[in-house]
């Protein structure tokens, strides 16, 4: 009972810094206590409540594991994995293509285990990392989403490429998002590459965007997708750039919006299953791996939220299946950024972002 | 125990020692890591780096876009501050003379929005002056359309207000309590009207009130960080959304810490201009 007192002072103060230096987010995070518990670092919203409805009691009662789920962003919960490095906490964290190329160059993550996730060898092709540091659980798709009842007040016709943000008749109608948010990052990242930079130079994909505020293109900055989504639904705009299960999400819950893949190529969007390196529970967390991976449980997650599949065996109905980017051919036609040069310079594109766009 | 707790030297001791523990460890120990990491470089490739640098101060203080930033905090604080006063003045006035029954309605209506929650409190604001919220409809009806101003420095100030009024209010209605009432009487038998009363012997008399309420308002408006995301949106930057921005979105923490130290420098100016004005108003009236 000492001991353990004597951790949680020590960890407080570690904790109070973090609190310090910024965040009053972050839904309350509990410690793991007993040895058959899994903390599992995820998404909040309808990502939450499926999970929390749906997968999660399937996952406790076959394997007896109890899952503490703490819900943020993925940015602010590698954060976390990196305040907690000495005495990780999370044992699994549910990455993507930036968290999972940042938390692994910083050496944060642990192998997969093939032992125990036996379903390595049923993924499509790209899924597994050269180190086998991590596995990609779904895969999503960043395109454009517009409000299609607006639309067709105006008799507009839907649009078909990244450039139609740039349209004159949009003017005071495309939502942005800040550049906290991937969704811009990516926005910035394949702007760049189709106007003739990279990943590397984003300076003409910078240049092009800057036009959109120059022309007044821009309505609103949302802070977060829950944001956006009321900017969206309040019809404050009628277009923007987003990632195909948000749009799914709201059009499921009866909001006139379409998602379209432009078509230049939407861009892919990884999730991936890292288990903290030094997590006080890896066995479960590798569990928790092969959990996810499974056959029926992809299946179910595509049909919740719409995530697509990465276990080649799984199969979708063909309403799904049209509305994101599953099957081979579909996989192949999105934009794969590079992942390395966005997260080292990332720093560096806020930075211009904030002066030159979000200002 | 009885002979401790008379002991004339233990006791101030004991008084404060669980407060000076709370803040010790609680408090000066994080600030001190915080102002040591504010000198750390820092690579996202290889995470905080242990060497002195200045550069965090150095890009935060010398660089125009940030420096607009930093100006941005002080007005917004500033700006919130003074509507505060303009508001609250004149509630602490009634307060004084208020029977004791509606002086308690008062007061309990004026702290009210201290007992909602932040986040609930903010975004019920979001409603309300957002697109197609209460005061664009009223504006409408009355023929003026176009008049949502979520997302402006505005908003965040009308979001500020609303909660930090109470600190002005309570502070002056102190400060007006302790004038004896005699003094302005005996300035109204002499002659004063009113609103000479008012500005030459109560507002100088409350003076210390006042400048303590808006140093709390000042203090509080310039660290809020939940008003200003939701009120302001993302292109209104202060110090707080952008070390926000820099901790949890970049781990940049050392970065943020310098920002976090500026923003405290910010408010002892603040404290430190207010110590100056109230000795001013001390004393400058016998000296002149």
């Amino acid at each position: 009972m000492t001991n353990r007192r004597g951790a949680t002072t020590q960890r407080m103060t570690r904790r109070s810094l973090l609190a310090a230096t910024a965040l009053p987010l972050t839904a309350p995070f509990i410690q793991a206590r007993a040895a058959e518990e899994l903390v599992f670092a995820s998404y909040g919203g309808s990502i939450e409540q499926f999970l929390r409805k749906d997968l999660l009691p399937t996952f406790e009662k076959e394997t007896g594991i109890k899952v503490v789920y703490s819900a943020g962003t993925a940015l602010s919960q590698l954060s976390k994995v990196i305040a907690t490095k000495s005495r990780p906490e999370i044992d699994i964290y549910w990455s993507n293509d930036l968290t999972h190329a940042a938390g692994k160059a910083m050496g944060l993550f642990d192998k997969v285990d093939p032992a125990i996730v036996t379903n390595l060898k049923e993924m499509i092709d790209g899924a597994l990392d050269p180190q086998g540091i991590g596995v990609t659980t779904h895969i999503a798709s960043t395109g454009l989403q517009y409000n299609t009842e607006k639309f067709k007040q105006a008799g507009w016709a839907p649009p078909t490429s990244w450039y139609d943000l740039w349209d004159p008749k949009f003017k005071g109608k495309v939502a942005m998002y800040s550049i906290s948010v991937l969704y811009s990052q990516e926005l910035l990242g394949a702007i760049s590459r189709l106007t003739g930079g990279s990943e590397s130079d984003i300076r003409p994909g910078l240049k092009k965007i800057r036009e959109l505020k120059d022309m007044g293109n821009i309505a609103a900055f949302a802070n977060s997708p829950a944001e956006m989504d009321n900017i969206m639904a309040q019809g404050q705009a009628w277009i923007t750039y987003n990632g195909n299960i948000r749009t799914l999400l709201m059009k499921s819950q009866g909001a006139p919006m379409e998602f379209v893949v432009p078509k230049e190529g939407a861009i892919r969007f990884s999730l991936y299953s890292d288990a903290i390196k030094g997590a006080p529970h890896p066995v479960a967390a590798q569990k928790f791996t092969e959990f996810f991976l499974r056959k029926d449980i992809q299946e179910r997650t595509a049909e919740g939220i719409f995530y697509a599949p990465t276990n080649r065996n799984a199969v979708l109905r063909p309403d799904l299946a049209a509305v994101m980017p599953y099957g081979t051919k579909a996989v192949a036609a999105l934009i794969k950024l590079e992942r390395d040069p966005m997260n080292r310079d990332l720093g560096e594109w806020i930075e211009k972002w904030n002066r030159s766009i979000e200002s | 125990m009885r002979r401790f707790l008379t002991s004339r030297h233990a006791t101030p001791w004991l008084l404060l020692l669980p407060a000076s523990v709370l803040f010790a460890v609680f408090f000066v120990a994080p600030f001190i890591t915080l102002g040591i990491n504010s000198f750390y470089d820092y690579g996202r490739m290889t995470g905080i780096i242990h060497v002195f640098t200045w550069k965090n101060y150095e890009k935060l203080w010398l660089d125009e876009y940030y420096l607009s930033v930093i100006g941005a905090t002080f007005r917004l604080s500033s700006i919130t501050a003074l509507v505060t006063l303009v508001i609250g003045y004149p509630v602490a006035l009634y307060l004084t003379v208020a029977s004791p029954r509606a002086k308690s309605w008062v007061i309990a209506l004026i702290l009210s929005p201290l007992l909602v929650s932040v986040i609930v409190r903010t975004f019920g604001w979001a409603i309300i002056l957002g697109k197609n919220g209460l005061i664009e409809r009223v504006f409408t009806a009355i023929g003026i359309p176009g008049t949502d101003f979520l997302h402006t420095e505005a908003a965040v100030v009308v979001g500020l207000v609303n909660v930090l009024t109470p600190f002005v209010v309570l502070s002056v209605a102190t400060s007006l309590q302790s004038i004896d009432p005699a003094v302005p009487l005996a300035a109204a038998s002499l002659g004063a009207s009113p609103l000479r009363v008012l500005s030459r012997v109560i507002l100088p008399l409350s003076l210390p009130g006042i400048l303590a309420g808006m140093l709390i308002v000042f203090g509080l408006a310039s660290a809020t960080f939940v008003t200003p995301a939701v009120l302001g949106g993302a292109k209104f930057k202060v110090l707080s959304t952008l070390m926000y921005q820099q901790a949890v979105i970049l781990q940049n923490w050392p970065f943020a810490a310098a920002i976090a130290v500026t923003l405290t420098l910010i408010v002892l100016i603040g404290q430190g201009l207010q110590n100056m004005a109230a000795e001013r108003s001390r004393y400058g009236a016998s000296l002149r």
